[in-house]
């Protein structure tokens, strides 16, 4: 009974992997010995994988590492700032101060009666609630990481002019405008120069990494 | 970060700017993406463009990762998007670039990759392609396959399902039906 139902894909490939309770196994097993299509559908799941798994290795060429070296060389990632929990302590007590003057002044405004010694308790939730999640009071007693995990960062790029000259690639410069455009950028060919606008200059310097340097010069333009 | 992943700490300090913690990253990891990116292009040129592509993808991004997925799932994403676009560069070549290179033609030949079970590769549609090497040469898991490819962990079976089954019959190693079928 069990064995006329045919197994779905997945079951048959949780077959093939092993990942089918013992039960299940064994029925299915038993419906492979009377259903050819199921039988043929596994055998062409076990060829498959031994297929990829005698793949023979394929090496990078020796070069590669060289030429992602160079490629650093030329970038700087944008840096995230280690902030360690004793200067935590000091960034974060001006906020927290300004965060219990503001819980201070809504429990004003909700008339709240509680006088006195209630307030700071007030401000905590306050606090709570503003910073989104595991912020000031726990962070303030030594828990620096939360802040580190979150947004502290900050971007160590190209804090340039207007207008800067990428990289100087092989002409003539109307095929490396097209070739810029293909990639969507805006860019022509002005005075011999190719101009791309609104684009960042690592990004169009990272399209044309691969040709030919060369005496046109490749400028870009941010957005105003 | 996860405690468990083991590039946690190297990743750490490469997101401080220790160009070197990053440079470990790439030994550790540049093999993998080799293979992967070759195997899905078919072409070993085109891989090393775009595992050069990845890695400085990745080097620019590193302050984006969270640490959410492990590292090597995170690269592999990366890597499989540059993968993406260089199969897109290639149909988009304009005519008027091939001048380029002396003779492309044979330049692209010569760096095919000829061996049997690629020209079975060849003939899977790219989403399987990715999923049978991420899976059966790389050894990643289905959880791990579903946020590189960034579909459900079903969505990956089935394709694994597909590819490898795709895969036998082009390699004439299937059950006797699906081989009648050639």
């Amino acid at each position: 009974m069990m064995a006329d139902a045919h197994p779905t894909e997945l079951e048959l490939l949780a077959l093939v992997e092993d990942e089918l309770p013992g039960e299940r196994r064994t029925a299915l097993r038993a419906h492979l010995e009377t259903c050819p299509d199921c039988a043929g559908a596994v055998a062409g799941l076990e060829a498959g994988r031994a297929a990829l798994q005698a793949a023979p290795a394929v090496e990078p060429p020796q070069e590669l590492r060289r030429r992602i070296s160079a490629d650093l060389d030329l970038h700087e990632p944008p840096r995230r700032v280690y902030v360690s929990p004793m200067r935590l302590v000091t960034l974060l007590a001006p906020l927290t101060v300004v965060l219990a003057l503001v819980a201070a002044v809504a429990s004003i405004d909700f008339g709240g009666d509680d006088s006195g010694g209630g307030g700071g308790r007030e401000s905590a939730q306050a606090e709570d609630s503003a910073g989104g999640g595991a912020t000031q009071p726990e962070a303030a007693s030594g828990g620096g990481k939360t802040l580190e995990e979150d947004q502290v960062t900050t971007e160590a790029l190209d804090s340039g002019s207007d207008a800067a000259v990428v990289v100087q690639v092989e002409g003539p410069p109307r095929k490396v405008a097209a070739l810029l455009r293909e990639f969507g950028f805006d860019a022509r060919v002005e005075g011999g120069r190719v101009v791309v606008r609104g684009a960042e200059p690592e990004d169009v310097a990272l399209e044309l990494r691969k040709r030919a340097p060369g005496d046109v010069p490749v400028v870009v333009e941010r957005s105003p | 970060m996860s405690p468990r992943d083991p590039d946690g700490d190297l990743v750490r300090r490469a997101q401080r700017g220790d160009r070197l913690a990053f440079e470990r990253l790439v030994d550790r990891h540049q093999a993998r993406l080799f293979t992967l990116a070759a195997r899905t292009l078919g072409s070993r040129d085109e891989a090393a463009d775009a595992v050069q592509d990845a890695f400085l993808r990745a080097w620019r991004r590193l302050d984006a990762f969270r640490g959410d997925a492990l590292f090597s799932t995170w690269l592999y994403r990366i890597c499989v998007n540059a993968a993406h676009d260089q199969r897109t560069r290639r149909s988009a070549e304009p005519a008027e670039l091939e001048d380029v290179t002396a003779d492309p033609r044979d330049r692209f030949a010569e760096s095919q990759l000829s061996d049997e079970i690629q020209a079975a590769l060849d003939g899977l549609d790219e989403a399987q392609r990715e999923v049978v090497v991420l899976y059966d040469i790389l050894g990643c898991s289905y959880a791990e396959i579903a946020e590189v490819t960034g579909v459900a962990e079903g969505t990956v079976k089935s394709r694994l399902f597909r590819g490898r089954t795709e895969l036998a019959r082009r390699l004439g190693t299937a059950g006797g039906r699906a081989e009648s079928d050639t």
